[in-house]
Formats: C-alpha cells, sequence, structure tokens
C-alpha cells in the first residue's frame, strides 16, 4: 500500500490544524454559515438531513487493517456505532457533531487518511477496480496510476473550484468493475500497440439528471503523458465549462454541447503545449509509485491444494459462498473474496464497528492486511489463500456478513436516499430492503442480476445503470418510484430507460418482481441473464407485464 | 399546498453543534420536538418567523432555517404535509435495522427545555402519523 511522506503527513496534519481553527471560529460566531459551508465542504462534512455527515476518502478503495479499525473506532467513539461504504468506495458517518470533526481528522491522519476532496467542485477520490492487483485478468495493478492522479490532483491550485465536481476511475482489465465510463474521466490501462503500458482515455461519462455514457477521446496515450493529458483535459474544461447553471457544468454537458471532435481537438492542441514539460512521469518516478503496490509475499500452494470442502461433510452454503463470493486470484492457491454488506433484507453498505473490526482482522490474519471497498457497497479482501477460504467464512458467518450473493438480486446498490439525504425526494434503503426480502428465496435461480436505487435525479444510487434501475422522485408530497430497465455500468455500458409510469414505496416492489417473473417466463435457459435476455427481448413484455392489466 | 386547509406553518432549522432537527417553541426556544412549537397562521406571522429564524442564524444557534407547511388535526396536534419534512422529524426510517446503531447519549444542554412539557417523544411517537413504511 501507498505510505505517506513526509511532505504527505505534514500536509495533512496542517489541514487538520486549519480546520480545528475554523471550526472553532464558526461556534465561536466569527464566521457564519456562509463564510463556513464552503470550508467545510473542503473537508467531507456536510449538513444532511438530521444532522452532519462526514465523508473520508478511501483513495482507490484501498484500505489497511490499522484504517479500519480506526473507522471502526471513531464510529464507536464520535458516532452512532456504524459507517456507511458509499458507491464511491468511501466511507460515511452519519451523525458527527460539528465540534468533534477536528479530532476525528486528527484521528484519521494518524493512520493517513483524510476528508478532503470527498465535496467540492474539485477532482474527487480517485476510484479503480476494486480486485486491483490481485485479479489476472489485469495488464498491471491500476492503483499506481490512481495515487499518481490523487498526488497530483490533491489542492491542484488551478482545478479547486472547477465549474462542477470531477471524477475519475482507473480500470486494467477488459473486465469493468469499477463503472469507468460513468466518470468524467475514465482510464483504461493496457498495452498499446508498441507493448508498452499506456492508457485508453474516455471522458464527458456520468450520470445524474443527464446521464452519458464516456466517449473515448484517445486510444493509446503511453502512461509517462499521463498527467499531461489529464491536465489538458482539465484546463479545457477548466476553461469552457458552464459556470452559469451548475445543472449544465460537468464536462458530460460540455462535450454533449461542443462535440467530441472539437473537444479532443482543443485538448490535443494544449497537449502538445504542454507534454514534454514538467508533468511528463519519469521512469522512476511510476516505477517508485508502483513499488508501494508491490504484490505482497504469496506462499506457493501444496500441490493439488483445493477450495473446497477440504475436510469433513460437504458444505452447501459454503459451496455457494464460493460460488458467489470469491473470484480468481492471479496467484495459483490463492482467492478474491467479496464481503457481501448486503444481508438479506439489511442496510446496502452498512458495517456496525464491530463488524469493521471483524473485517479489519481477518484481512490482517487472511489477506495481507488489506481490504478493499467496491463500488457495489461490498468489501473485498483481496488475497487470501484457498486454504484460509473456510476460515474467512466462519469468521464472516459470525458477524452476519457470509451471505452468498455477490451480482445477485439481492446485492442491490442504495444511495442513503430520504432516510439521510437532505437532497432526496424518496427513501431507497427501504425499498432495497423490501426488495431483498420478497425476493431473496428465488435469487440462485434468477442468476445476475443488478438493481440500483437512487432517492432523487442526483443518482448517487446509479439507477442509470442498474439492469433494473429505481428512481426515488416526490409526487404530491409523497413519495414515487420511477422503474428502468436494461442499463449497465459494466464494459458493456448503457443507460436504463423508463418503463413508463411511475409506483407507489408498495407497488414498486410488486413491480420489480413482475420485471424479474417475466424474465424467468422468457428466458431461453437459466444461463441467460437477465440482461441478455433483455436485449433480446426489448422492453415490451416486460411493459405489458407492468401496465397491461392496469390499462 | 392543500387547499381544503388554511396552510399553517412551523419554523425549523438545524442545530450548529449537531445539525440535529430544531423547531421554535413558545419560549424562543430551539427544541428537538414539535410539541410546543410555534405556529404561524397568516403570512405576517410566518414573515415574523422567518425574521426569528434569520436572527438566531446570526446568532450562530441555528444553520439552515426554512417554515415547514403543517397540518393540523382537531386535537391540535401537528403533522407535516411533505412526505420528506415527516421522515426530516421523524428520523431515518430504517435504524432499526442499522448493524450496530447505538441511540445517541441524551444531549444535556437540552434537558432544561423539556422541564415542564411532559417526557420527550420517541422516535415511534415523533413518527407516528407519517410512518408509512414501504411495503
Amino acid at each position: 500500500m501507498y505510505r505517506y511522506d513526509e511532505f504527505d503527513a505534514e500536509f495533512v496534519r496542517q489541514r487538520v490544524a486549519q480546520f480545528r481553527d475554523q471550526v472553532g471560529r464558526r461556534v465561536k460566531g466569527e464566521l457564519t454559515e456562509d463564510e463556513f459551508r464552503p470550508l467545510r465542504l473542503m473537508n467531507g462534512l456536510y449538513l444532511q438531513l438530521h444532522a452532519y455527515m462526514l465523508r473520508i476518502a478511501v483513495p482507490y478503495g484501498t484500505l489497511s487493517s490499522l484504517q479500519m479499525r480506526k473507522l471502526a473506532h471513531i464510529a464507536r467513539t464520535y458516532d452512532r456505532g456504524y459507517g456507511h461504504f458509499t458507491t464511491r468506495q468511501n466511507l460515511q458517518f452519519n451523525w458527527p457533531a460539528l465540534s468533534d470533526i477536528p479530532d476525528i481528522l486528527a484521528e484519521l491522519a494518524e493512520v493517513e487518511m483524510h476528508a478532503i476532496q470527498t465535496s467540492g467542485n474539485c477532482i474527487r477520490n480517485v476510484t479503480a477496480d476494486h480486485f486491483a492487483g490481485a485479479t489476472a485478468e489485469e495488464v498491471a495493478d491500476p492503483r499506481p496510476y490512481a495515487e499518481i492522479i490523487r498526488q497530483w490532483s490533491s489542492l491542484h491550485p488551478e482545478f479547486s473550484f472547477l465549474p462542477r465536481k470531477f471524477k475519475v476511475a482507473v480500470i486494467a482489465s477488459e473486465h469493468d468493475r469499477a463503472a469507468m465510463q460513468l466518470h468524467d474521466i475514465g482510464l483504461h490501462l493496457k498495452r498499446l500497440a508498441d507493448g508498452r503500458l499506456g492508457f485508453a482515455v474516455y471522458v464527458g461519462g456520468g450520470m445524474g439528471r443527464t446521464p452519458f455514457i464516456a466517449k473515448k477521446i484517445r486510444d493509446e496515450l503511453p502512461e509517462e503523458h499521463l498527467l499531461s493529458y489529464l491536465e489538458a483535459i482539465l484546463r479545457v474544461y477548466n476553461m469552457q465549462g458552464r459556470r452559469d447553471n451548475k445543472y449544465k457544468a460537468r464536462i458530460k454537458i460540455l462535450i454533449h454541447e461542443a462535440g467530441i471532435e472539437a473537444i479532443a481537438a482543443e485538448v490535443e492542441e494544449e497537449w502538445q503545449r504542454i507534454r514534454e514539460g514538467a508533468l511528463k512521469l519519469p521512469e522512476d518516478e511510476i516505477k517508485r509509485i508502483a513499488d508501494y503496490f508491490a504484490p505482497p509475499q504469496f506462499v506457493a500452494p501444496p500441490a493439488g491444494a483445493s477450495a473446497r470442502s477440504p475436510i469433513g461433510a460437504p458444505d452447501a452454503a459454503f459451496e455457494r459462498w464460493i460460488a458467489r463470493n470469491t473470484h480468481a486470484h492471479k496467484q495459483r492457491g490463492y482467492a478474491i473474496v467479496t464481503i457481501s454488506l448486503k444481508p438479506i433484507g439489511g442496510v446496502p453498505g452498512d458495517a456496525s464497528a464491530a463488524q469493521m473490526d471483524a473485517v479489519a482482522d481477518l484481512a490482517e490474519r487472511y489477506s495481507f492486511d488489506e481490504v478493499r471497498v467496491t463500488h457495489e457497497q461490498n468489501l473485498v479482501l483481496p488475497h487470501v489463500r484457498l486454504a484460509d477460504l473456510r476460515a474467512v467464512y466462519g469468521g464472516l458467518m459470525e458477524i452476519g456478513l457470509a451471505e452468498a450473493n455477490v451480482g445477485l438480486v439481492t446485492d442491490i446498490i442504495a444511495c442513503p436516499g430520504l432516510d439521510y439525504c437532505a437532497l432526496a425526494n424518496a427513501r431507497s434503503i427501504p425499498i432495497a430492503q423490501r426488495i431483498s426480502e420478497r425476493l431473496a428465496a428465488r435469487q440462485d435461480q434468477i442468476g445476475d442480476l443488478k438493481i440500483k436505487i437512487s432517492g432523487c435525479i442526483n443518482a448517487c444510487g446509479h439507477h442509470h445503470v442498474g439492469h433494473i434501475g429505481i428512481l426515488g422522485v416526490e409526487k404530491r408530497g409523497e413519495e414515487h418510484y420511477q422503474l428502468l430497465l436494461g442499463g449497465s455500468g459494466a464494459e458493456d455500458a448503457a443507460l436504463a430507460t423508463i418503463t413508463g409510469p411511475g409506483f407507489g414505496p408498495a407497488g414498486i416492489v410488486d413491480a420489480v418482481e413482475k420485471v424479474v417473473d417475466t424474465y424467468l417466463k422468457l428466458r431461453k435457459d437459466p444461463k441467460e441473464a437477465f440482461l441478455s435476455a433483455y436485449g433480446r427481448l426489448g422492453s415490451a413484455p416486460f411493459k405489458e407485464a407492468l401496465y397491461a392489466a392496469a390499462a | 399546498m392543500s387547499k381544503s386547509t388554511t396552510s399553517i406553518s412551523v419554523l425549523t432549522a438545524n442545530r450548529l453543534s449537531d445539525g440535529a432537527v430544531v423547531f421554535l417553541d413558545f419560549d424562543g426556544v430551539w427544541v428537538e420536538s414539535l410539541r410546543g412549537a410555534v405556529v404561524a397562521r397568516s403570512p405576517d406571522e410566518a414573515r415574523a418567523l422567518e425574521s426569528r429564524g434569520a436572527f438566531d442564524a446570526a446568532r450562530n444557534i441555528v444553520v439552515e432555517h426554512y417554515l415547514v407547511e403543517m397540518h393540523e388535526a382537531e386535537d391540535g396536534s401537528l403533522t407535516p404535509v411533505r412526505f420528506r419534512e415527516r421522515v426530516r422529524l421523524g428520523g431515518p426510517s430504517i435504524l432499526g435495522d442499522v448493524p450496530g446503531y447505538v441511540e445517541a447519549a441524551p444531549v444535556v444542554r437540552q434537558a432544561h427545555h423539556d422541564v415542564g412539557k411532559g417526557r420527550p417523544q420517541t422516535h415511534e411517537e415523533r413518527l407516528e402519523g407519517s410512518h408509512a413504511e414501504a411495503a
């Protein structure tokens, strides 16, 4: 993992001291709320519906056990005993008191964490494939590049007041686990035609009220030009992005209005000017950062080692968990374990302090001290020996996190929604809970199906790219839900389309079940997943099932 | 906007110190319960309440003050018109399902505000009239 150098540590310490002073002045009345608001947002502190909310950056979703234990400690000491993992691989605390924030940030600084640039019109926390460094599918670990971008973008003076927020994701496999094409900039690390490492660069993706799939702006960018090219894109956006209307201020709108060719030409012109300058990455600097992410000391497995119930009677539940929640590791004898934070009927993405501590213990003991946060609001132990899977499973059973449902219909993304969020129009979490309870018994039969729920048009719950998406709106003062079908946030990125008239809180759960029943009835065979069947069948049979009876 | 009843409203805000949802009561104190909240029944009264909110915001007691439209039952009890405000009043509807959730310790500095007003409402009582659990 990356370790702070003296500069990083001093910078974060200074920032804590600054914010301590600012909070003190606010409480004494020396700063008005208008003066204080941008300062607190720069430090990840929002005012939500019922309380303040602190969003803590988890760079590219990687945590050490020490850091996870610190989050547990903060949950216990300063908050209400739990935290919420988000669709941007971050962690949010929902109940901190203003006066405690400086102490929380000081505690975070002790473990090389902070909440800087988790809000505001700046380059936000860089996300990455949560299987980085572990999957055999990748050409190289994408996290060193994410870290290089983090260092470049942290307090970048030119890009601290962009027209709007700016999100970057990095992947290194053909399989996109980071919704890369739904980011302002998406980077796909790959082998270039000449065999060197470089990037395909995508720009202008995003969700929100006007969703777009990113467009490829450059197919082959050599790795040493990563920062100069990003700087060129950001500079063009910073100059030309709209500041007159916050709903049209994201780079996706600029690209939509000006056209990708025109923007690409301007980026190219700027890039040619700066590409050989200070931002060109020396090979030894890339290597210096990459060394922080060197693979752990894997142990070669004994011949014939297997994940499957090594001792004792066959255990169907364990086998199910192996099948759903583990993935192939690049190192023989190891597996990647996904810890579902989606117990049946539970709150998606929430973990108690005790669960965080237990996961930290499992990571320390069985996964080289590493935990990952996924954008689908789960956790990952990236490097687990096959021989230890049984012990890890047992440990997860003890804390209620052994649900074998990764990628299934109960593995639902849901934003905090109206239960917490000041922007939301409707609740998301209870809808996720009811759908989970309704379909749990049939989830294996249903197979791969991603449901994503947002409580407002800002789309934090990624409803635009759900195989089934749900958008909460307000209708005559009450909660109402629109249903969308056919989206994907993966390599086959697609935007879901609205089926028709919306539903009330009870009706939306019934509607989802009708869609699922229609799929089960019409699929060619159990191997034809929902999204494939939807692609073949189109929306008509689903709309028929949803609306025909009412018509 | 309801056509059948007169629009009445109360003044709400978030407390600066912890962000808690508070309402202005008859004693001019910001409390976490609707019980005892000052009700504005005319545009003039609403304007007066808003000025009070701006004044207390300037005194750094509360932030983000605004008027919430209410329904008033025959017994005088109040329910927010919008579902959003009912959740804001009642708190998250899902706390019973949150892993490891620990209720906040009683806020000591609020204690004296409850004297003479009976016991504080429970979470369930505050949600009453607005509880609309999905499905």
